[in-house]
């Protein structure tokens, strides 16, 4: 044994055109695997990411009637609220917290009207949660303008013809089940990348909503990021074993369409992947039929001396082995210089100066991988490269050795 | 001469021959074979979201699309739908008729979008589907169907009598009595919260404009011919309309197709990178097996060139060939998959569906797909060559002779 392996490990110098090529096809395929999924749960990542840091945050707290209905009155109860902070407060996995003021309102201008959701936030507190305050258009994060300022989706004001600097009119029922009707003055645009969710937000100060709402500062919602995606489960187990009136719902419950496109990424992975393991093992099977046939006398000549076919055929497969033992490194350290680089800087997928994809959109993909992907995908390429190799090394023990070893 | 060289030299070592063709084969195979996959998810998603809410091309009255209200409705009389009808690209126009109202059992009410269905033509699936109870109102009973929520909400039962009360058209007010005849869940909590649905004839008779409409729905043919359709359209509706095509309309559906297109693209530009490779290897070896046969020819005087133009030649045959296999392998395997879908299963399906997707992937038979991918795949294979001929160039006869 020791014999054979000896042999194939000086074959795999000998040629080492031939080597060359089956060394770089396992380093090719190592890395394209790697690649695409890196792609792929990068695209993934984006919309989750952007989803989350605009709209969902890792976990929403509401008051239990609020989640059925939401209404001005289904406030999160002022003392619960007390008890809530004091538990965020303390909790290590909480890393920020806002707290709005809802209300379902309309806005009007001179060209029309919309219904939205108006928020009442604290802008410094809001900016610790999302980064609606980074995705403006234009104008500022209401810290400018004194008296009643709002911030409006780009969408909303593309509907309503606004701008930063304009006046528009929101109208609402107050908790006293009045209608009022008031003047806020547009500070800001924003685009979140959902043109939905521009549409049905609106941001405002949320004292300003309170003193219009005549109440104290009532409280519909929190929004909580804590210190990974991964803590936002057990948070809201943890809220909500203390808590009756409340309910914590983490990230995949309040938006389950995220989990959704997660799922479809983990197919149409699984798809591509399997395409470019049957293509490259299809290479090397190509490759080494090739190889076998301009080494038939060599092979016929180790037959006619007396090896027998199992030790042919050991040492062809030793061969096979040695060269993607010799890959799986090179592909690695090449896979992890690209995926890191893209990671950093990004792929562009879209034509930037396109005017439809100005606005909010963000066409960057950058390239991730968890390192235990990295040894699934690099062992399955080793074990396709070396199933491989088992088709052409048996073609090489039908040769006839004393036929084989006059060909040229 | 040279050129029955070539041909003998194919015939005379077959299991080379072999090898080369089903590499160039699997590789056209592999390329066509992922382009169709995607082409056909991307073919499906389009045609499901398009179909189920928003039509190729919608017509308006000049600025609803701006100011949706019913005052720029227009009526169906006022158009030609016969003449789009007839247009060579069109397939179907449906009428649609959406409005806002207030519906109230006494107690509560809420802010309603009521849409009206033509249904001489039968209902959509997406909506037979999705009803949870009841059933979908016949015309001239006067009744409704609401999102489940929306009934919750002003705790209606089937068979309450919910009263609409909103505007009509051109000021007038509208007010009915209808009875709920079913709910709908059509899987997005927002609209199940506003979403009402009745007959077309009904709801055209509560705002108080018979034969009005606020929007055509047009399905079309060709997809990617949408912007002559437009012009055709536009051609026989006039100025006082708007004709919209879906990307008009809904530019972040178009920036999501882009998206997953352009994702397509970096796929398939990596798959090429390993076909070439398989490609280029099989070759290598090709002509590394055969360099003896060279050396005997350049030695008895065979001049370079000829040798040279003999090995391409022999190829591009080989290729062609290759070429022809691998489109006659994955014709057969893209109609099997487009007619036979690859099916979705476990939970991930139940979601596609509640979103109203179909929970499959079909391929597309697009024959362009293979007409573009087999050109490339063929272009690539004798750029290739260029190996076999740059070897040959530096071929010394008594070295390749050597064993």
């Amino acid at each position: 044994m020791k014999t054979i392996i000896k042999i194939a490990w000086r074959n795999v110098w000998r040629n080492k055109l031939r080597s060359g090529v089956v060394f770089a096809s396992v380093v090719m395929g190592i890395w394209a695997g790697l690649f695409v999924v890196s792609l792929s749960i990068g695209m993934m990542d984006q919309s989750k990411r952007s989803t989350i840091e605009t709209q969902v945050s890792h976990l929403k707290i509401h008051a239990k009637s609020y989640i059925k209905d939401e209404k001005l009155v289904n406030n999160i109860n002022p003392a619960t609220l007390v008890e809530l902070r004091k538990l965020l407060a303390s909790e290590k996995r909480v890393k920020s917290v806002t707290e709005r003021t809802i209300v379902d309102g309309t806005v009007t201008t001179a060209h029309g009207f919309k219904n939205v959701k108006i928020v009442g936030v604290d802008p410094l507190m809001e900016k610790t949660v999302t980064t609606i305050y980074d995705r403006l258009d234009t104008g500022t994060y209401l810290n400018q303008i004194k008296n009643n300022p709002i911030i409006v989706g780009r969408s909303l004001a593309d509907d309503l013809k606004l701008d930063a600097g304009k006046s528009v009119s929101l109208s609402f029922i107050t908790a006293d089940t009045t209608s009022v009707s008031i003047g806020f003055k547009t500070e800001g645009v924003y685009s979140s990348g959902n043109g939905g969710f521009d549409k049905a937000h609106v941001f405002v100060k949320q004292d300003d909503l309170n003193e219009l709402l005549m109440t104290e500062k009532t409280i519909h919602e929190l929004a909580i990021l804590c210190n990974t995606l991964e803590d936002a489960g057990s948070v809201a187990d943890a809220i909500n074993t203390k808590f009756t009136d409340i309910e914590a719902r983490p990230w995949n419950v309040v938006s389950p369409e995220l989990g959704y496109t997660d799922e479809m990424m983990g197919t149409s992975i699984m798809i591509i992947l399997s395409i470019i393991i049957f293509a490259l093992t299809f290479g090397i099977v190509n490759t080494m039929l090739m190889a076998v046939l301009e080494r038939k006398r060599e092979l016929g000549m180790l037959l006619c001396v007396g090896m027998n076919k199992r030790k042919v055929f050991t040492m062809i497969m030793f061969e096979t082995v040695f060269l993607s033992l010799a890959a799986a490194p090179i592909g690695l350290l090449l896979s992890w210089g690209t995926i890191s680089y893209f990671g950093a800087y990004g792929i562009n997928l879209m034509n930037v100066e396109d005017a439809m994809y100005q606005f909010g959109y963000d066409p960057m993909v950058y390239t991730k991988l968890d390192a235990s992907i990295y040894g699934m995908i690099t062992l399955m390429i080793m074990i396709a490269a070396s199933i491989s190799s088992i088709y052409p090394a048996r073609k090489a023990l039908k040769y006839n050795p004393a036929e084989a070893v006059r060909a040229i | 001469m040279i050129v029955k060289l070539a041909w003998k030299n194919i015939w005379r070592n077959r299991r080379r021959t072999f090898i080369t063709i089903s590499a160039i084969a699997f590789a056209v195979l592999f390329a066509v074979g992922m382009r169709s996959m995607q082409q056909g998810m991307e073919e499906q998603m389009l045609e499901s979201i398009v179909n189920n809410n928003l039509g190729y091309i919608q017509v308006h009255n000049k600025g609803f699309w701006d100011e949706q209200i019913l005052d720029n409705g227009f009526y169906a009389s006022d158009v030609s739908l016969d003449k789009i009808t007839n247009l060579e690209e069109v397939i179907a126009v449906d009428k649609k008729l959406e409005t806002g109202t207030l519906s109230s059992t006494g107690v509560v009410s809420r802010g309603t979008f009521v849409m009206g269905y033509d249904q001489s033509k039968g209902l959509p699936e997406k909506i037979t589907k999705n009803i949870t109870a009841g059933e979908f109102p016949e015309v001239g009973k006067q009744e409704i169907l609401m999102g489940e929520e929306l009934a919750e909400y002003i705790n209606a039962k089937i068979g309450d009598t919910i009263v609409f009360l909103g505007q009509g058209y051109q000021g007038a007010t509208a007010a009915g009595l209808y009875t709920l005849a079913g709910t709908i869940d059509l899987h997005m909590p927002e609209l199940n919260r506003i979403i009402a649905y009745m007959t077309m004839e009904d709801l055209q008779e509560y705002i108080g404009a018979p034969e009005l409409l606020t929007a055509l729905l047009i399905d079309v043919k060709h997809p990617d011919k949408l912007d002559q359709t437009k012009k055709e359209i536009e051609a026989i509706v006039g100025e006082n309309y708007e004709v919209m095509t879906w990307p008009e309309m809904d530019p972040e559906l178009k920036q999501t197709l882009d998206t997953s297109a352009a994702k397509g693209w970096i796929m398939n530009f990596i798959l090429y990178m390993i076909i070439t490779f398989v490609m280029f290897g099989t070759i290598l070896m090709a002509t590394q097996e055969r360099k003896y046969e060279l050396g005997v020819l350049l030695a008895i005087g065979m001049r370079k060139g000829k040798s040279m133009a003999m090995v391409v030649i022999e190829n591009i045959i080989i290729n062609f060939m290759g070429v022809i296999v691998g489109i006659a392998a994955v014709t057969p395997i893209a109609y099997y998959f487009h007619a036979n879908p690859i099916v979705i299963q476990g939970e991930q399906a139940e979601l596609m569906e509640n979103y109203g997707f179909e929970a499959v992937i079909p391929f597309s038979t697009d024959y362009m797909i293979a007409v573009n991918h087999a050109s490339i795949v063929l272009v690539l294979s004798v750029i290739l060559l260029l190996y076999p001929v740059l070897s040959i160039r530096k071929l010394k006869p008594i070295e390749a002779m050597k064993l």
